[in-house]
């Protein structure tokens, strides 16, 4: 039985989280080598209606991790899946989705001692996407190579998820903007996040 | 760490001390990051100082527990804020109404005590989520449906005691109406059971509602009167079959036979499903299709019609009438559903659509038909609460989409109630829509229809949206004020609300100098001398702090 002082041990979720730290403040920053241990995933989360959301899971399905699509609602994939999980014990997760996935996984999450250690909000403005990142300093050198992917933002963010840091230091944000690939309309706001267990070792206070 | 209002440092620090012995220590949350997991998600004082916070909380996971909890609080005066899930978002979330309460945190009472299929209830504890006794029940095989709110994350005792709905058949979806006996903590720390309940040994507490002498289960919702850490609910036999078909009406003038004969034909439960009322013509959706709608791509209106609309009067105008009748788009429409054995369902859909005929040019239409249980792909096919299935599915539809194009952060949602006639409804369109422009509200669509979850009186849902954005809260918080007074004006009331606005709505009902408030604050008074319980909530505020407040 999940222990709630494990769960409530944790910071605001990130959607409610101000962040008070602005990206490059800190000159200790990792730099993404892969000398830091990556936080094991459970489960790689995706909605099937978008491209990106698609390429976003396929490069995580090469790096061996396991997905579940979902089309908007999370209701089944909790229900048969992370519930029982969670009931185990805590299991990170992590995903691109529309904001109303991630809303309702980040208030289940804390019934299980889960908290959202990262997220990064993609937004259309006109033929850009801006990209705002909130989450551990170690993870914003990948973060940041978002400007220069062009197109493959996807799969820079998955390589992103993919070497998420069990060790975090201190919560930044960042914002980046980049080039829109070409789109069909499909979608005005995503979010790739990682909802990982509470208490997660610390690199600096 | 905050501290209540009114209580010393020293006393709150004696009182976490005495929690921490009640129901250990690991269950008492102090810490700010720990605490601030009990802000309500959709605050509308969002980054301001006015924000309703906790100053901590604790779990207890007994009963025993939550006594000793209440007795402590009274020796110490702390004020305490009870909440089941805390997921009642609009409405209020974990967040006290009294800001510096402690959180009565009940989520680790969630024991479901007992399904009883043969008699067809349940009793649970208040932790229990509609989830969970969705899934106790379909792992068991029992044949009995649990009626559901949107979304199904929250409690069937929390939904119930703010007075929730769903969409099942009339005497469920009232989910206060359909509880049957209450177990209670009382300020004082003693339990009382309601009904039969209160005779030891009962053998009907969950099968008979109002026991013998004053049925007193009404003072426990919506009010701070007690804890309650037990409840019954009548559960609804899985029906045969389910069918819906819908009824078109040709012209403005429809609505109010429509509305009529809905009305009968409700109450004498020759449809016992929840109704749905919309306008193809006006473009008002119904609920069933709310998902899709959000999410589909709407085919683009005709310019003209669009015009029309703009210059109609709240929907009404001889061009617009000339449009509908020329282009075969019906005003209204409403759709109906039949719970039971098919052929009832197909007898009864015949014998409505004979009443509805007494409109001329009427249309029918069948939409669904089901053989229950649903199969996996009928499952997703329908709108799930209609099925008794918990869902999470409307979050889904908040994101910013080409038919949502400026999300919010939350929403506050305006619910008066108002007649059940097509009168009322015209009026509430204009008085709406009227004091929408008044008060720069932006109103989403040029005719509202209201939602049909009570048997006997129409409820509206406007959502007014939050935001991330003080001044835009501000706002919309003082426009919800003056439309709450400006349904008063008119008779209309609130049926529920948010911790921001129950003082407000409270005192729009004013009968007599508020001689009700008064009554409930005597109540109060009585019950809860020291004012530990749940200050504020629904406007009724213990003495201390209505000096305070003088």
């Amino acid at each position: 039985m999940t222990n709630r002082r494990e769960f409530l041990h944790m910071g605001v979720a990130a959607l409610s989280l101000p962040l008070a730290a602005r990206a490059g403040a800190s000159s200790g920053i990792f730099a993404g080598g892969d000398e830091q241990r990556a936080e094991p995933l459970y489960k790689i989360v995706f909605d099937e209606r978008y491209a990106a959301c698609i390429r976003f899971a396929e490069e995580l399905e090469r790096r061996a991790l396991a997905t579940s699509a979902i089309r908007g609602d999370i209701t089944d994939l909790w229900y048969e899946d992370l519930y029982h999980r969670w009931r185990k014990g805590t299991a990170a997760i992590a995903g691109m989705t529309a904001p109303g996935a991630i809303f309702c996984l980040e208030i289940l999450a804390r019934d299980a001692g889960m908290r959202v250690a990262m997220r990064v909000d993609h937004r259309r403005v006109e033929e850009r996407i801006e990209h705002e990142f909130a989450g551990p300093a170690e993870s914003l050198t990948l973060a940041s190579e978002i400007q220069t992917s062009a197109g493959r933002w996807p799969e820079r963010m998955a390589e992103m998820v993919a070497r998420f840091p069990t060790e975090r230091g201190r919560a930044m944000t960042a914002r980046y903007s980049g080039q829109a690939e070409r789109f069909n309309g499909e979608w005005e706001h995503l979010v790739t996040w990682v909802i990982a267990p509470a208490g997660a070792k610390t690199t600096s206070g | 760490m905050r501290v209540p209002p009114g209580v010393s440092s020293a006393d709150f620090s004696a009182a976490l001390a005495q929690f921490e012995q009640a129901v250990g220590k690991e269950w008492v949350f102090t810490s700010d990051e720990d605490v601030a997991l009990y802000r309500d998600a959709y605050s509308p004082f969002w980054g301001e100082k006015d924000e309703l916070v906790a100053s901590a909380a604790v779990a207890p996971d007994n009963v025993e527990q939550v006594q000793q909890v209440v007795r402590i609080a009274n020796r110490y005066k702390i004020p305490l804020y009870a909440i089941s899930t805390g997921k009642n978002l609009g409405y209020g979330g974990s967040a006290p109404v009294y800001s510096g309460s402690v959180v009565l945190d009940l989520k680790r009472m969630d024991r479901i005590l007992e399904v009883n299929e043969k008699n067809a209830y349940a009793l649970v504890e208040p932790g229990v989520s509609y989830f969970d006794l969705y899934r106790y029940i379909q792992e068991r095989g029992i044949k009995l449906w649990v009626d559901v709110p949107d979304p199904g994350w929250g409690s069937p005792i929390g939904n119930a005691v703010d007075r929730g709905g769903g969409y099942l058949m009339a005497n469920y979806r009232n989910h206060f109406d359909s509880h049957c006996g209450m177990e209670v903590v009382l300020a004082n720390g003693e339990i009382i059971r309601t009904g039969m309940g209160a005779m030891p040994g009962a053998k009907t507490w969950q099968e008979y509602k109002t026991g013998f002498g004053p049925w007193v289960d009404g003072i426990f919702s919506q009010s701070n009167f007690g804890v309650v850490t037990k409840m019954g609910f009548w559960l609804m036999p899985e029906p045969e079959a389910y069918l819906s078909g819908t009824v078109y009406a040709p012209r403005y003038e429809d609505l109010i036979p429509l509305v009529e004969i809905l009305n009968y034909v409700e109450n004498t439960r020759a449809t016992n499903g929840m109704p749905d009322l919309g306008s193809p013509l006006l473009g008002a959706g119904i609920i069933a299709n709310m998902t899709q709608a959000f999410e589909e791509k709407i085919p683009a209106r005709d310019p003209e019609l669009t015009a029309l609309i703009a210059k109609s009067d709240v929907g009404k105008s001889p061009e617009l009438q000339a449009y509908a009748l020329r282009k075969g788009v019906p005003y209204w429409s409403c759709r109906l559903c039949f719970y039971g054995a098919a052929k009832a369902n197909a007898a009864n859909w015949e014998y409505v659509q004979e009443k509805f005929s007494a409109i001329p040019g009427v249309k029918f239409e069948q939409n669904e038909f089901y053989k229950l249980p649903l199969s996996a792909e009928q499952r997703e096919k329908v709108h799930k609460p209609q099925f008794g299935i918990p869902s999470l599915a409307m979050f889904s539809i908040g994101a910013r989409t080409v038919n949502n194009p400026t999300p919010t952060n939350g929403h506050m949602w305006f619910s008066p109630i108002i007649p059940r006639t097509g009168e009322a409804i015209y009026e509430a369109n204009r008085v709406f829509q009227e004091a929408a422009k008044e008060f720069g509200i932006p109103m989403l669509s040029s005719f509202s229809l209201p939602s049909c979850y009570w048997e006997r009186a129409f409820i509206y849902i406007f959502g007014f949206p939050i935001m991330h954005d003080v001044e835009t809260n501000r706002r919309n918080r003082a426009a919800f004020k003056k439309m709450v007074r400006r349904a008063a004006e008119y008779g209309w009331g609130e049926y529920r609300t948010a911790p921001a606005f129950q003082s407000a709505i409270m005192n729009t009902y004013a009968y007599n100098n508020h001689s009700l408030l008064r009554l409930h604050e005597t109540l109060k008074d009585a019950v809860d001398p020291n004012g530990i319980l749940s200050a504020g909530r629904y406007g009724i505020w213990p003495k201390h702090l209505r000096e305070a407040k003088a």
